[in-house]
């Protein structure tokens, strides 16, 4: 893998609190990675250190080959940033921002600027201080996307978008994919990782826990099957694997993790008539890392 | 709303506006117990009172400084010269602040919205806060009574208790109409920054219109025109007037009174100034970071360059009518001959202009170190810093900006201080007026360097380490020796290294310490601040 992003061992603490434990971490050129995570696990805090916005404890980070500390200002060239809530400046219209922003950055495509604005239906003319919270991050997000940097850094960047300008923004990402762009998505929005992402990283406080792809993540996670047999079954909790067992009568749900074998062979004995079997959403596999259990399991 | 939901809000505004109610209320006590009890030590005799009372109470220089000295020959009228016009500035200054942060500066964050949404109306969390600050404002007052009282135990006999609490009224009187004006100027404005260049204009035009009526002949009248001049026109102590102070106390109620009247009307964030949502679409001074920083400092620069050439221009024009009042003492007459005299008196009053100058171009370099530590607080720094922008390079072109505002704004006090002596008829000396520019340059130079260190290590505190350091050195300029805080802590006022220029030769030393240490504050704030975390509000 020729890697776009690459961390080691990059830690922060902020006094006694660890906010992001020792993370190793590469993400491949082209690819889009998500990051997940509850509230407070850390994916702020490691995009900023990513930025250089804050220093290290421990460790380091590279993008594109270049030092995220002690070269950011050549990886920033790179590099375009959308926060989760962007803080601009109230007194100036959005085609000002714009301007200032691509004047800095120091490259921009003019043409696909103009698009962007008039894909994600915005008025560049009004001042900052008179947008909404979904228009400001409109703003953010089209002068991220103008400069078509090669590496894009996102944090939560379709909070306060409506569903047609999320389904604006997941077209961008499809078309960034296909121009090679390198993107590092963290957000809440689980279909939308689902939908664009190649690989998802799941934090939990500021630990790691768990990096693949959504197959390969589902495989290490349980199956759901639902069946309905002619007789009671036997006891399905004893058997190897099988979890989460509920009988009503006829109908059978429990989860399975592991060979289906066992299962199989206990519900032909009861004459199964009807048997579905689904992999986990995303949004399960994050209750299934995130919810209480996975809290207990953690402590 | 239930009462209940009062509370909080209440208390929330009382807890934030207290700790510097507290710290402001007992700087006020001290300068008045230390005035008071060294009064006698410094003025043992009947016949150094008598200097005294002639010397100062007919310097017109000191007068528009001050305000009119009365019965200086007594402990008591020397106190209250001294305590009264600085306390009330520097209360004010407290108050403006106090009250748009709580008000506009929350609505401008976003979290007067959240507080709206609990069981209360704007009008009520309005009046709500109003309480908090008023409960603040009994704080002052109660301390800076407490330390009137206990501090002059000494000099009982002069300072009896009923007329040190009315001081301690007319004291922290400022501070209850600037409360109150805060309130107003926060339902008229549309951000907190708009509305204290509100208060701070208004503050202004009481000080030149108080400070006019007092130091022009004929124009006393024009004292009555500011609540500076009613709280000066109170005279505690010497001559008690309390009804003087009945026009601050129903100004500020009637200024309460507006806005909760505007915060029923309005819109919660919307503002009675009319909003342009639609800007100019010009793009100039926004093709680079400089530029930008630039354009973000025109609009508070050209005010105080439009304020310092207004104040010194007027105030200049008085230099003839403060000349001729030296020529016609006969003390000085008598031992300088006339000629030398109205001299002295040319001169001594261009040096007032010019300390009055200093403080303002210290208070217009907090202001600007301010606005640049609030870029890091508010997050609209991270907008550059993760593009390809070193911080160094934003912090350089910040203080660029911020140095070249300051030398204009010193060369405009100098031309028309200059120019306002000219048109009263006097040629002042040029190259005197030049030397006095650049010693105001170097204060606001210490007073950038002291902001920046302060950001550097521990920016939440740049407000208090910058305001704190102007407020200080004009309380000492005001109530000088006669703190008795002794002469290491007194050289920590910036004004105190700048020499009297023009009357006396600029303090070249002085001055080139200050720029010393400015420039050296500066380097050291800027490689913490270039190695730290950013830091949030």
């Amino acid at each position: 893998m020729d890697p776009a992003i690459e961390i080691r061992g990059l830690s922060k603490r902020f006094g006694s609190f660890t906010a992001l434990a020792p993370l190793d971490l590469d993400v491949a050129k082209g690819e889009t990675f998500g990051y997940l995570g509850p509230n407070g696990a850390g994916k702020t805090t490691t995009l900023r250190l990513l930025l250089g916005l804050i220093r290290p404890s421990a460790g380091s980070a590279r993008i594109l080959g270049l030092d995220a500390q002690r070269d950011k200002v050549e990886a920033h060239r790179l590099v375009a940033y959308v926060p989760g809530d962007a803080q601009l400046w109230p007194s100036l219209t959005g085609a000002q921002t714009l301007r200032l922003l691509a004047r800095v950055q120091g490259r921009v495509d003019e043409s696909y600027r103009d698009e962007l604005i008039r894909r994600f239906d915005f008025d560049p003319s009004r001042k900052v201080r008179a947008y909404s919270k979904g228009n400001r991050q409109k703003l953010s997000l089209i002068a991220a996307l103008m400069t078509r940097a090669p590496v894009l850094l996102l944090d939560e960047p379709t909070s306060g978008l409506d569903p047609l300008m999320e389904r604006t923004f997941r077209e961008c990402m499809h078309e960034a994919k296909a121009a090679g762009q390198t993107v590092f998505l963290s957000s809440h929005i689980l279909s939308e990782v689902e939908a664009l992402c190649d690989r998802v990283g799941l934090l939990r406080a500021g630990k790691l826990v768990e990096v693949g792809t959504l197959e390969k993540l589902r495989k290490l996670s349980a199956v759901t099957v639902e069946a309905v047999t002619a007789r009671a079954p036997r006891d399905l909790a004893g058997l190897l694997g099988v979890t989460n067992v509920r009988v009503q009568g006829a109908r059978v749900s429990c989860q399975v993790q592991g060979s289906m074998e066992p299962l199989l062979a206990a519900l032909a004995e009861a004459g199964v008539e009807r048997i579905l079997s689904r992999e986990p959403s995303l949004e399960e596999l994050f209750l299934e890392f995130y919810g209480p259990e996975a809290a207990d399991a953690s402590r | 709303m239930p009462r209940d939901s009062a509370r909080p809000i209440l208390l929330f505004a009382l807890r934030r506006a207290l700790p510097l109610a507290l710290v402001w209320g007992l700087v006020f006590g001290a300068i008045v117990a230390a005035t008071a009890t060294s009064y006698g030590a410094l003025f043992p005799t009947r016949f150094a009172r008598a200097e005294l009372a002639l010397a100062f109470g007919t310097n017109p220089g000191l007068t528009l400084l001050l305000g009119h000295g009365q019965a200086l020959d007594t402990a008591a009228g020397f106190t209250v010269w001294r305590a009264l016009t600085g306390c009330a500035l520097v209360g004010a200054v407290w108050a403006m602040t106090a009250s748009t942060k709580a008000l506009r500066g929350e609505e401008d964050a976003g979290r007067w919205e959240v507080l709206l949404a609990g069981p209360t109306t704007q009008r009520r969390a309005t009046a709500a806060i109003l309480a908090g600050l008023g409960l603040a404002w009994l704080a002052l007052f109660a301390v800076v009574a407490l330390v009137d009282v206990v501090g002059t135990l000494g000099v009982r006999a002069d300072f009896p208790v009923g007329g040190l609490l009315f001081l301690a009224f007319a004291q922290s009187g400022a501070a209850l109409l600037f409360l109150a004006l805060g309130a107003l100027a926060s339902q008229l404005a549309r951000s907190r920054r708009q509305a204290l260049a509100i208060l701070a204009g208004v503050l202004g035009f009481c000080y030149l219109v108080r400070a006019l009526g007092d130091g022009l002949p004929g124009w006393g009248w024009l004292a009555w025109v500011s609540p500076l001049g009613w709280i000066e026109a109170a005279r505690p102590l010497t001559a008690p007037q309390p009804l003087a102070l009945v026009p601050l106390v129903a100004l500020a109620l009637v200024a309460s009174w507006l806005a909760l009247a505007l915060a029923a009307r309005r819109d919660a964030g919307a503002s009675i100034l009319a909003e342009r949502k639609r800007a100019s679409s010009s793009l100039r001074l926004l093709g680079s970071v400089p530029a930008f920083l630039a354009r973000q400092e025109r609009a508070p620069t050209l005010i105080w360059w439009g304020a310092l050439a207004l104040g010194c221009f007027l105030l200049g024009t008085m230099t003839r009518a403060v000349s001729d009042a030296f020529a016609a003492s006969p003390l000085l007459t008598r031992i300088l001959g006339a000629g030398a005299a109205a001299q002295l008196g040319a001169t001594s009053f261009l040096s007032v202009i010019f300390l009055l100058a200093a403080t303002l171009l210290m208070a217009m370099a907090a202001g600007q170190v301010g606005r640049l530590r609030e870029e890091e607080a508010e997050g609209r720094l991270d907008n550059l810093l993760v593009r390809p922008v070193r911080r160094l390079a934003w912090l350089a072109g910040g203080l660029g900006v911020a140095l070249v505002a300051l030398l204009v704004a010193a060369g405009v006090a100098c031309v028309f201080a200059w120019w306002g002596a000219r048109a009263s008829g006097l040629s002042a000396d040029v190259a005197g007026v030049a030397g006095a520019g650049v010693g105001i340059v170097a204060a606001g130079v210490l007073v950038l360097g002291a902001g920046v260190l302060a950001w550097g290590v521990a920016p939440r505190v740049v407000p208090f380490v910058t305001y704190g350091l102007v407020a200080w050195s004009f309380l000492v300029e005001m109530v000088g020796n006669a703190l008795q805080v002794g002469p290491s802590l007194v050289r920590f006022s910036v004004l105190d290294h700048l020499g009297r220029a023009p009357q006396t030769p600029p303090d070249w030393a002085g001055i080139a310490g200050l720029l010393g240490l400015g420039a050296a504050a500066i380097l050291v704030g800027a490689w913490a601040f270039a190695k730290r975390d950013l830091a949030s509000a």
